[in-house]
């Protein structure tokens, strides 16, 4: 087989798997690592994390010791270069301990939501900047700053560009996801960066009303477009990468059922129409656990949604939405502490109950940061068992 | 001192934004190079980034 040729027929098992109607010739298997692979390749977070020849060199090794189907992770989850540009950034490299932090400070207080509302790019520009950025708020920052960020910027995009192109020529690996516009919801946003998980709490409780028209502020900018740009593009869906699109969320962790039917399920509802209308696919990640609203997608079409559950039980997911394909099921715990011989087993387990008849890849539970998350026999042991499994 | 000067208009909106978008070296492609709307849609995009970081 062609590099080309294994790179689609890698795709069509993540597709075959996700419709539900046609078993892939083998299940496939996904990275979920993400700094873990930085540490195994033997760096400093911040060393891989601060130059991009370096992160290239971890890619490469990650699918060279262990040979995925496919890598979501490539290097962009911590892009600190573009905000350290500006001199100072809300992450926390503690590269002794092999972790990252991120501070979470909210923008925006409770008392300003009227004001976001008001004027969205006003109050990002002025306040939510000032309160990320020292020299911001101090009023120091030079053109020769900003130009900086651009030039950081535009230094991540050519290596995303570089490092994908290099996973799909030389490694054939598809692409993940090959969205054709996205909307950014705004309740999730207001969760990670411009309230934060206490101040979206707090919200919830004290103004309801100033919290729905701040969400509808920042619907109008980062929701709408994306969906309207979904909505235009043409049916069918991107047979050349795992998946169509990406739906990543926090924010029902603080949610109860009355407030996830409010705030989050009439968008996600709205993307996930958009996505069965254009026969697209999409990785759910809700974080945490989300089966107090698994009854909201019992009546999704088959082949949209592919549900990669982080805290709830893979089996049970099976049972109770048998329309919904599932990507997950390595718990990272085992993978960390068990021994080979219980992760084997675990990936049997997985492939014969619910791979049998198609409808489910392989990833791990959650994503893989710190050193002591995965042991490096153990992650081995796996791939090489899910190579060799023909069953 | 000068441009110093007219830096410190940088952090107010919307002033700092026409001022990015008029100075800053953007990899935008050719046919929008000098498109004012495309540039002030890069740099506030750029910003939404920053505050997303």
């Amino acid at each position: 087989m062609t590099n080309e040729e294994l790179r689609l027929y890698r795709a069509k098992l993540f597709r075959d798997a996700s419709s539900l109607e046609q078993k892939p010739e083998k299940i496939p298997h996904m990275s979920f690592f993400v700094t873990w692979k930085i540490l195994d390749a033997g760096y400093k977070l911040s060393e891989a994390m601060n130059d991009y020849d370096i992160m290239e060199k971890v890619v490469r090794r990650h699918q060279e010791e262990y040979g995925f189907d496919c890598i979501l992770e490539m290097g962009a989850r911590n892009a600190i270069r573009i905000p350290m540009a500006l001199g100072n950034c809300s992450y926390y490299v503690n590269d002794e301990a092999g972790t990252v932090n991120y501070v979470d400070k909210s923008i925006c207080e409770h008392g300003e939501l009227r004001e976001l509302a008001a004027d969205v790019k006003k109050f990002f520009w002025e306040k939510g900047m000032a309160r990320k950025y020292d020299k911001w708020a101090n009023g120091t920052v030079t053109l020769e700053d900003m130009q900086r960020v651009v030039d950081e910027q535009t230094a991540f995009m050519q290596y995303m560009g570089k490092i994908t192109q290099i996973m799909q020529d030389e490694y054939a690996l598809p692409p993940y996801a090959a969205p054709k516009g996205y909307g950014y919801i705004g309740l999730d946003f207001m969760f990670n960066t411009v309230r934060g998980i206490r101040g979206l709490s707090i919200d919830m409780r004290k103004d309801k009303g100033a919290l729905q028209e701040a969400c509808a502020a920042l619907n109008e900018i980062y929701y709408k477009p994306g969906i309207e740009a979904l909505r235009a593009a043409p049916v069918g869906p991107a047979m050349h990468a795992a998946f169509d699109y990406d739906l990543t969320l926090l924010c029902h962790t603080i949610l109860n059922n009355k407030q996830f039917a409010e705030y989050l399920w009439p968008y996600m509802k709205e993307t996930l129409d958009v996505l069965a209308e254009k026969k697209m696919t999409v990785r759910l990640f809700m974080e945490g656990s989300c089966k107090r609203f698994w009854e909201y997608f019992k009546d999704v079409p088959k082949g949209v949604i592919v549900m990669h559950p982080e805290q709830d039980d893979v089996f049970e997911l099976r049972r109770e939405l048998p329309n919904v394909a599932i990507l997950g099921g390595m718990p990272v715990s085992l993978l960390g502490t068990g021994t080979k011989e219980q992760c084997v087993d675990r990936v049997k387990q997985l492939f014969e109950e619910l791979g049998k008849d198609g409808g489910f890849m392989l990833t791990q539970d959650k994503m893989v940061s710190f050193r002591n998350d995965a042991n490096p026999e153990n992650v081995k042991a796996v791939c090489d068992f899910v190579r060799e499994y023909n069953g | 001192m000068e441009e110093k000067n007219k830096d410190a208009v940088i952090t107010s909106y919307p002033e700092g934004l026409e001022y990015l978008a008029e100075h800053l070296r953007l990899p935008l492609p050719p046919a929008l190079a000098d498109n004012m709307e495309a540039r002030k849609n890069f740099v506030f995009n750029l910003i939404g980034t920053l505050v997303r970081q």
